[in-house]
């Protein structure tokens, strides 16, 4: 089931410590105890969560996986991917507010 | 019968506990100590709150969009958040009250009766009835996972928990409480640089904070589509949580409200 799985998959890291070390230990070999399809498994294989989000998965869960490093991604890198996601919602950009990708704490 | 003897509005930020066990002097713990204060003044028996689950409680097997937690108690938090460990109780004949005057008005509303809750309701707990000085009667609204429920039904729901509340028979004085944020990105494209979580919209904030100070619900209502919540941030949505608050309360203003920098608020609504 496309889309499920991954957000199976990052619930699992925070809520079962076994799936997180096996996602450790051997990324790929873990991804078989979820439902996902090839390019799923891919995509989170190279750490493209922009490319996962644009897909519709959620942005919550995946930031799940920086809290360990899963998938190579640390902050730095999952902000870089993340921010240069394509948001098919608002083409245009988002029109009548204040600027998330500038705005600070 | 019961009676609504006060509203309350914070947020349920995940890292507040373990900051304030590190600095007590933080704005925000203080901020939590004046809706204890107020709560304890209210001689509240039960705390009613409106809070979310982010897919700890429920997953998205089967996410409810509204959903009453009948149980004599529950535990949290669920979800590794760095803070100790509650046994909270709930008051279980209201809760039930509820439920049925729900689903008997037309809400088709989830029951859960063994769950576990996440830091959208164990932060709050922490803060304004670690003791449990209170009873809790849990209510879950989904806020996280479009499609969100639209504003005025939130409202609406408010309004027939209001009615229920005030058929129950026993002599409860029941506080309101909505947990959640205006504006919060957690992880998604609205991100700062380096940072998990920002705050996208603070002209949205402002608007809020205006519109709750000036009798302003219905234009809430109108203005909170679920377009702009999402604009908001992917917590935009715990918006929902304080207009069902409101649709509870009737149509008060707050004796105070008090944005913070992060996105969020605290308020205060009190009539006695």
């Amino acid at each position: 089931m496309s889309i499920y799985g991954v957000h199976k998959l990052c619930r699992s890291s925070l809520l079962d410590l076994a799936v997180r070390e096996a996602l450790k230990a051997d990324p790929q070999g873990a991804m078989e105890r979820f439902p996902l399809t090839e390019q799923e498994k891919r995509l989170l294989l190279a750490g493209e969560v922009g490319k996962l989000w644009e897909m519709g998965v959620s942005g919550f869960l995946l930031s799940y996986l920086t809290r360990w490093d899963l998938f190579g991604l640390t902050v730095p890198v999952y902000c870089d991917r993340m921010r240069a996601a394509k948001d098919w919602r608002y083409p245009d950009g988002w029109q009548g507010v204040t600027s998330g990708r500038e705005s600070a704490h | 019968m019961a009676r609504i003897v006060a509203g309350l509005g914070a947020p349920h930020s995940p890292g507040l506990p373990s900051t304030v066990a590190k600095n007590p002097a933080f704005v925000e713990n203080g901020l939590y100590a004046d809706l204890r204060r107020h709560i304890e003044e209210v001689k509240a028996d039960v705390v009613l709150m409106f809070s979310n689950d982010h897919f700890n409680t429920f997953f998205l097997d089967n996410f409810p969009l509204f959903a009453v937690g009948v149980a004599a108690q529950t535990s949290g938090p669920n979800d590794q958040t760095p803070m100790p460990q509650y046994q909270i109780p709930v008051h279980e004949g209201l809760a039930a009250h509820i439920h049925r005057t729900g689903i008997q008005n037309g809400f088709d509303l989830s029951l859960t009766q063994e769950f576990t809750v996440d830091h959208a309701f164990a932060v709050p707990w922490h803060f304004i009835a670690p003791h449990g000085e209170v009873a809790m009667v849990p209510i879950f609204v989904n806020c996280f996972s479009n499609p969100l429920p639209q504003a005025r039904r939130a409202h609406d729901l408010g309004r027939m928990i209001g009615s229920a509340i005030r058929t129950y028979p026993e002599d409860l004085r029941v506080a309101v409480f909505a947990s959640g944020s205006f504006s919060l990105e957690i992880g998604g494209p609205q991100i700062p640089v380096n940072e998990r979580s920002g705050v996208p919209d603070r002209k949205w904030v402002d608007r809020i904070v205006h519109l709750l100070r000036t009798h302003g619900i219905n234009d809430l209502i109108e203005e909170a589509t679920s377009d702009q919540m999402t604009r908001a941030g992917n917590a935009g949505g715990e918006l929902l949580n304080w207009i069902a608050m409101l649709g509870v309360i009737g149509g008060q203003i707050p004796i105070t409200l008090e944005p913070q920098s992060h996105g969020h608020a605290f308020g205060v609504w009190r009539w006695e």
